[in-house]
């Protein structure tokens, strides 16, 4: 059993010690408490079936990756359709039957993965490629109603997870097969679309919210701290945008047309007109603080962008202004939604955000080995404060306890 | 709606993706027109497929100026048609269209850079798998340099299926077949 809930299991009984509770009521809040605990406990089960299901899967793709040599085609796609619809039907089976329904979700978890593997197993026998990842595109389009059959959270992180490979992968092949593409266009073009796919999870959640995919809503909102922050992170370094690095963003009347420079971030507009469907919609249907916060997302990913093609020497000022603000509304949204993990990414972001400011300025300024020194003192200074911040909580525990 | 009936529903399109796409590899390679292009490869990995010969075509860059419809309506990105005449060893690219011609053999592919009369066109047949212990024809590691050719299967619509790959004229699994082994002395 958790510390946490001892404590709390302790300090009942000593209330209904002191007469302040009657030993009923002990027993319901603490039947309330361990009910609502065990929703949220990670079930240690589900995790080693899901870890189980992932290595068969994994090893399925390795045996692919190594073209059998004896095998001719007609075996290596009996043998591919045969585990890979064994894997589907075991987990059904083994789910509907509701003996062994963790290790069943365990093996439909395998059984998306392996649909990766006979991908790229008749690509293998039919020399079959492609520019951009279609493949990845397959995988995650066709395993998402898998998802919503089964309800499970765990295919939906796989899915969720192939999703943004393949955007990030799609942007990455657009910009390579621009002529004379510079470092500003992969910076501005992979962390913008991170941040117009964070708006659309925001839009997502606020549509499962209350309906009957509200037990995907955790595992939709997880990435979106992460993928907003990426921008104004990435664009708070001044030297990202020195001319060197923007080259011709600098000087847009001189060398491009609206359109021109417009276009430099296609993938980010087509990122933010998927975002955008869905938050209307999310919208129309739904009130919930993630439309707001979707729309919130989506805007300022849209004021980042117009500064990066038109004003690009005022993005590193703006995006400290949105790095730091971010972090605040975090922290506060998550003191108004009663979300702790929110706070947690709040604190982490603005901490990101200043370790990252304090080495950008002091490094140019100090000696090497001045400032390894201030980094190290720094850094124990962070630890000092955790560690002084522990113990008053400690103290703060005992004194409740005595 | 039952939910076994709902789990098959869900999980049946991905079967008939992965159906889908064997059985138009297979009818290309059984139906369409067999035509034979140079190679100038070389021998990467993916991590999903596994080994295979990297098969740049010598017809991917392409002099437009020295084919028919020298300036056709294509930008980046377009799809074109590269028709193709027979010829010896190879069949050669005469004409480059922006739609399918009515007749003759024409490749699809999709222009991905423009320079001057240059162009480099993408047709999907970059890639020719070979087993993890196959040996390498594409002559990195070896002395001489054996004659690469792709064997290609194109419909009427320019689809294409790379079918086989002949170093010297043979099918590649005959002569990865005649190769050394590592370690076959020591046995």
């Amino acid at each position: 059993m958790s510390t946490r809930l001892q404590a709390l299991e302790t300090a009942l009984a000593e209330l209904e010690r002191e007469g302040a509770l009657s030993a009923e009521q002990r027993s319901l809040v603490v039947a309330r408490v361990r009910a609502a605990w065990n929703q949220r406990r990670v079930d240690f089960a589900a995790v080693v079936a899901a870890f189980g299901g992932l290595l068969i899967a994994a090893g399925l793709l390795y045996l692919v990756a190594y073209n059998w040599e004896l095998l001719g085609k007609a075996a290596k796609l009996g043998i591919t359709f045969g585990v890979w619809g064994g894997l589907h039907w075991a987990g059904w089976r083994l789910t509907e039957r509701g003996q062994h329904p963790l290790v069943g979700r365990g093996l439909t978890l395998a059984a998306v993965a392996a649909f990766g593997g006979a991908l790229g197993l008749v690509a293998q026998i039919y020399n079959l490629s492609s520019h951009y990842p279609h493949a990845a595109l397959l995988w995650w389009t066709l395993s998402l109603p898998v998802a919503f059959a089964t309800r499970s959270r765990a295919v939906l992180e796989l899915v969720l997870a192939l999703a943004l490979v393949w955007a990030g992968w799609c942007t990455g092949v657009w910009i390579d097969d621009r002529p004379r593409a510079l470092f500003a266009d992969w910076a501005t073009n992979l962390t913008l679309v991170g941040a117009a796919l964070a708006a659309l999870l925001a839009g997502l959640v606020a549509l499962c919210e209350r309906s009957s995919c509200a037990a995907f809503v955790p595992t939709l909102r997880r990435p979106i701290v992460v993928l907003a922050a990426c921008a104004p992170f990435v664009f708070a370094f001044e030297e990202n945008w020195s001319p060197t690095q923007v080259g011709p963003l600098d000087a847009p009347q001189a060398t491009a047309g609206v359109l021109d420079l417009l276009a430099r971030l296609a993938p980010f507009w087509a990122a933010c007109g998927a975002a955008a469907l869905v938050l209307a919609t999310a919208t129309w249907r739904r009130r919930s603080p993630y439309v707001a916060i979707g729309w919130g997302l989506l805007a300022a990913s849209v004021g980042l962008a117009s500064l990066a093609l038109f004003a690009p020497y005022w993005l590193p000022l703006v995006a400290n202004l949105v790095l730091f603000g971010g972090a605040l509304t975090a922290i506060a949204l998550a003191a108004r939604l009663g979300r702790a993990p929110l706070a947690t990414a709040g604190v982490v972001l603005f901490l990101a955000g200043v370790l990252a400011r304090y080495f950008e300025h002091l490094w140019d300024k100090l000696d090497g080995a001045f400032a390894f020194l201030a980094t190290g003192a720094l850094l124990l200074g962070v630890a000092w404060a955790f560690e002084r911040g522990r113990r008053a909580a400690r103290q703060e525990l005992g004194a409740v306890k005595s | 709606m039952n939910a076994t009936l709902k789990h098959w529903l869900a999980v049946a399109p991905s079967f008939l993706a992965v159906a889908a796409i064997a059985v138009r590899a297979e009818w290309l390679a059984a139906r369409a027109v067999e035509v034979r292009l140079e190679v100038a490869p070389y021998d990467p990995m993916d991590p999903l497929a596994g080994r295979y010969i990297a098969t740049p075509l010598a017809i991917s860059r392409l002099n437009v100026s020295e084919l028919r419809n020298a300036s056709p309506q294509a930008v980046l990105g377009d799809e074109v048609w590269v028709e193709l005449e027979r010829a010896t060893p190879f069949w050669r690219p005469t004409a480059l269209h922006v739609a399918p011609p009515p007749d003759g053999v024409a490749l699809r592919g999709v222009v991905r850079r423009q320079w001057e009369n240059t162009w480099t066109v993408d047709y999907g047949l970059e890639r020719f798998f070979i087993p993890a212990s196959g040996a390498d024809p594409s002559g990195l590691n070896n002395v001489s340099r054996p004659q690469l050719t792709a064997l290609v299967r194109v419909d009427s619509g320019g689809a294409a299926l790379l079918v086989d790959l002949l170093v010297d004229g043979e099918p590649y699994a005959q002569w990865n077949a005649r190769q050394p082994r590592p370690g076959a002395d020591a046995r």
